[in-house]
């Protein structure tokens, strides 16, 4: 940041003390784009690639805060209190937003955001280990049913997105209460875990899933994927609504309470930086499944997951 | 009776208590009948126990060779101990800056630094450096005041 | 592999190349000889520069950093005592007591080599055996990380030799702290009393920062402060003398040994490492008498350890895609970033890129030596500052630090209050190594074991069926926490 930005801010900030409304100030100061989780994760590069295009957009300056800890919902609770004057985002996963609150006591819930953009949506994969004997969800069912107990799933921890595949799979199957959970330390040290045999199944999204000799049984999408032509969609081996489709989504929220034209220029901000060349690219190198939705659709989307969730949860036992 | 309060024994009697106050909190609010693999309280009562216990033989060892006190600490320290803690809360509510001045100040003053010119020199110039590192050259910003934004 | 070193090679020199080589070692090293900042702070800073450059740069850089910090931290450990992450805590223990000796030259400089050699051979580890020893690393399912961390433990014991109650009342509390937060297996939330920023539990780098760093300043403000004086002698490296190397390569050996075999199973990282190669070190040193007392052999067993794990933890996150610990999972997403996507397919797939890294590893290790005695000759006038100037900066330095590993308020407050209770409890002789140790194994201690309990269905006896490798380390750890026993004894019977 330049000095004369610096000045230029300034006098944008002394305008707005003697003139009008805050939308045609804003930006007023650089904007704070929260990560809710340590600097160098996939959600930190995400936001990290997004932030000069989010700022050029805006005709501002945008940096990039880590705040880990508690599955990001430290960062969601500190925002939550924040003045609502668009210019704190935090960027939330499906975990932080839907979840987390309806699992543990949280300093925000349902209604502490308002919503400004989804950004990106990854379906959620069912998969073994490559050599193992179960070819299809059919034979899973089978093996599960044939002897109860026996089989450990795992997750990345309870409660998060790998943990509620599961679940949504196995409580969709109606064999839930014949297999057993197995928690990790994170998606790596299940990965691991699934390596080794300790467990025999997991979910997680597709990045996740090449990175080993996996073998994908269904994918919770509503169609089914370009890279996977033969898996079958949850919906098609039989899992009903809400439980057959399953999204890794994240999108920007600002504390509620947000100004509707400061919430509309962001979110026109939002959608072009993410249509933006470079963050496409990046999108492209990182396979990242980019979702736009803008500030309206998104509030939609947002409750409607929320509500969804929250059946999940009851099903998770959490 | 008050020949038996040193610090050693003091220190390792108030660990004595706290551990005896978190075990019971593990005992009293667990439900009995989880297996120990799903029951969140199973490990930290293992651990509390061994707390308990190696608490009561340093609290015995205290009391039992009863060494000569320590040179109680000059009070300066007290003033450095609440400046430390005043800093760290404050560090994110009040931004870097003006923190880090105020307790660059404080913690001279209280190691014995006299000279008004090295100190007034050293808490504006080292903040002012890290600011323009931090800020500037690595791009992570470190918190700012609620006064001025840019600080 | 080795074929592909020409290709390899082409790729690294380059201007572009070098000049990361070069300047991200030296980078690392200035980072992790600040007190307060660690290498993950130091990766996590390095990071956005890596967005706008070439594939082998942005990964060489990123390298570069973390191996650098690694041996960076050693600088503040030997010369002010205040290690900025735990895994040079361990270096403390004899090196800062050789820095007062006046040899703060002579103890870098052992540093400096055990580093290097470390670095070197973990680096050839991961260029010849990289699947093979992943493959190894599957075997350790829950119950064999349990064994390992119980053995891991042991290390409290040696550490605490003089002190054993205190040593392991201080482990005992350091385990505890870190079960405190939401369960791992359940979600529940455990000893937070109703507060919500409990719930993310304590962080061990607020924790090991307040109570080696912070509360070094506040022992040192409690002692008479003599205004002229220096804190320490130190006008640069000083390498040891070749035959100074003599009944030293023992433990040399051991050491690395210990850091490649950690760092590349899960669960663990450079603190165990360093922890429990000095504690084995401890134990068979033919110079173990003179340990704590600024022993040579102590600085190089946790070293040489803690960087031969960099190469180490490397192995599983190229070939498995899994990284074992915070540090290696940005190595991760810097892969992933530039559209490497590690795991099984990476060596198969792209053999000159994993050859590029891999011999740029190599050379990061080889510079650390002049790179490293460049930055402790820049920082010799940094340690004539007078002694309230260089602690009010260090106290900064860990606010700072500690801000940015999570960007959480509440862990300033953590990192203070641990500098207060570890300024109380060191002034009565409580060693603070063992409460890392404890804060650092804790949290895999407890995870491996009620894994290992719901694998099982809830039976203990069942963790000695069936598992060689768990029952071979539990045998291990009772034979070395029995050893001082014994020793004792026998002394008493000599002296009776």
């Amino acid at each position: 940041m330049s000095i004369r930005k610096h000045l230029s801010a300034l006098a944008a900030g002394a305008a707005m003390l003697t003139a009008g409304t805050a939308a045609q100030a804003f930006p007023e100061r650089p904007i704070n784009l929260v990560v809710p989780f340590n600097a160098g994760g996939g959600t930190d590069l995400l936001l990290r690639a997004f932030a000069p295009h989010f700022a050029e957009a805006l005709e501002g300056d945008v940096f990039v805060s880590n705040t880990a800890g508690g599955a990001g919902t430290v960062a969601a609770g500190a925002l939550a209190g924040q003045s609502a004057d668009g210019h704190q985002l935090g960027y939330w996963s499906i975990t932080v937003a839907t979840i987390q609150p309806q699992v543990r006591e949280t300093p925000y819930g349902l209604d502490s955001w308002t919503p400004i953009c989804s950004v990106a949506a990854s379906p959620t994969l069912f998969f073994v280990n490559a050599d193992s004997p179960f070819e299809t969800i059919d034979d899973v069912v089978a093996a599960v049913e044939e002897n109860p107990g026996q089989y450990l799933y795992g997750s990345s921890g309870p409660g998060a997105i790998t943990h509620l595949t599961m679940v949504a799979a196995f409580s969709g199957l109606g064999i839930h209460d014949k297999v057993r959970h197995l928690p990790f330390q994170g998606s790596g040290p299940a990965l691991q875990g699934m390596a080794a045999g300790t467990i025999q199944f997991f979910g997680d999204t597709e990045l996740l899933m090449a990175s080993g000799d996996f073998r994908p049984l269904m994918v919770f999408n509503d169609t089914r994927l370009d890279s996977f032509p033969d898996v079958p969609t949850a919906a098609e081996v039989g899992i009903e609504a809400p439980l057959n489709e399953l999204y890794l989504w994240g999108g920007l929220f600002a504390p509620a309470g947000v100004d509707p034209d400061v919430t509309a220029r962001l979110s026109d901000a939002c959608e072009a930086a993410i249509n933006s060349e470079g963050f496409q690219a990046f999108a492209e190198r990182t396979n990242t499944v980019i979702d736009f939705k803008d500030a309206q659709e998104f509030d939609a989307f947002y409750r409607a997951q929320y509500e969804a969730n929250g059946a999940l949860i009851e099903a998770a036992g959490l | 009776m008050l020949a038996l309060i040193n610090e050693r024994a003091l220190v390792a009697l108030v660990l004595f208590l706290t551990g005896i106050a978190l075990l019971w909190t593990a005992i009293a609010g667990g439900t009995p009948d989880l297996q120990p693999a799903f029951d969140p309280r199973f490990f930290p009562r293992i651990v509390l126990t061994l707390w308990v216990a190696i608490a009561a033989m340093e609290l015995a060892a205290a009391v039992w060779r009863r060494e000569p006190s320590l040179e109680p600490a000059a009070w300066r320290i007290g003033v450095l101990v609440i400046a430390v803690l005043l800093y760290a809360v404050l560090f994110t509510r009040l931004g870097f800056f003006i923190t880090s001045v105020a307790f660059c100040i404080v913690s001279l003053l209280v190691l014995g630094q006299r000279h008004i010119l090295t100190i007034a020199a050293f808490a504006i110039g080292a903040p002012t450096m890290l600011l323009i590192l931090f800020n500037r050259v690595l791009k992570m910003p470190l918190p700012a005041s609620p006064f001025f934004w840019w600080l | 592999m080795l074929d592909m070193l020409p290709q390899a090679l082409g790729l690294i020199f380059t201007l572009e190349g070098i000049a990361v080589l070069v300047l991200g070692t030296m980078l690392g090293i200035i980072l992790g000889a600040l007190p307060g900042i660690g290498s993950t702070v130091a990766v996590a800073i390095i990071l956005p520069f890596t967005l706008g450059m070439g594939q082998i740069a942005a990964i060489l850089l990123v390298l570069a950093v973390y191996a650098g910090s690694v041996y960076g931290g050693s600088i503040s450990a030997i010369l002010i005592n205040t290690p900025g992450t735990p895994q040079s805590a361990a270096t403390c223990l004899d090196g800062y007591p050789m820095s007062q000796r006046g040899e703060a030259g002579l103890a870098l400089g052992w540093a400096t080599l055990a580093s290097v050699i470390g670095g070197i051979v973990s680096a050839i580890l991961l260029i010849l055996a990289a699947p093979q020893v992943a493959a190894f690393a599957l075997n350790f399912g829950p119950i064999e990380t349990f064994a390992l961390i119980l053995l891991g433990l042991t290390c409290i014991v040696s550490v605490s030799e003089g002190s054993m109650i205190k040593g392991l009342l201080a482990g005992v509390i350091g385990i505890f702290l870190s079960s405190v937060g939401g369960d791992p297996i359940t979600g529940e939330a455990r000893f937070t009393f109703g507060a919500f920023e409990l719930l993310a539990g304590f962080d061990l780098l607020a924790v090991v920062i307040g109570v080696f760093a912070l509360s070094e300043v506040l022992l040192r403000a409690s002692r008479r402060i003599d205004g002229a004086a220096l804190l320490v002698a130190f006008e640069g490296i000083v390498l040891p003398k070749l035959r100074a190397w003599k009944g030293r390569l023992g433990v040399l050996a051991k050491s690395v040994a210990i850091g490649c075999g950690v760092g590349v199973l899960p669960g663990t990282g450079a603190a165990t490492a360093a922890f429990i190669s000095y504690a084995e070190a401890r134990r068979s040193s033919p110079r173990r008498e003179n340990f704590g007392k600024g022993e040579p052999d102590g600085i190089i067993a946790s070293e040489s350890a803690n960087n031969a794990v960099t190469g180490g933890a490397l192995v599983p996150t190229m070939a498995l895609g899994i990284p074992g610990d915070a540090i290696t999972a940005v190595m991760l997403a810097t892969l992933t970033l530039h559209g490497v996507t590690p795991g099984v397919r990476l060596m198969t797939s792209n053999p000159t890129l994993i050859a590029a890294i891999f011999t740029g590893f190599l050379l990061i290790n080889l510079i650390l030596l002049p790179l490293g005695m460049l930055v402790s000759r820049l920082a010799a006038p940094l340690l004539r500052m007078r002694e309230a100037f260089l602690m009010t900066a260090i106290a900064i330095f860990c606010v700072i630090g500690v801000y940015f590993v999570r960007g959480n308020p509440f862990d300033l407050l953590v990192m203070a209050i641990a500098g207060v209770i570890g300024f109380l409890l060191r002034r009565q002789g409580y060693p603070m190594a063992p409460l890392v140790i404890g804060m650092v194994l804790g949290p895999t201690l407890e995870m491996s074991l009620r894994q290992g309990l719901i694998i099982t269905n809830g039976s203990f006896a069942a963790f000695f069926t069936g598992h060689p490798i768990a029952v071979a380390l539990m045998l291990t750890a009772l034979l070395l926490l029995s050893l001082p026993v014994y020793r004792a004894m026998m002394n008493r019977r000599r002296t009776a």
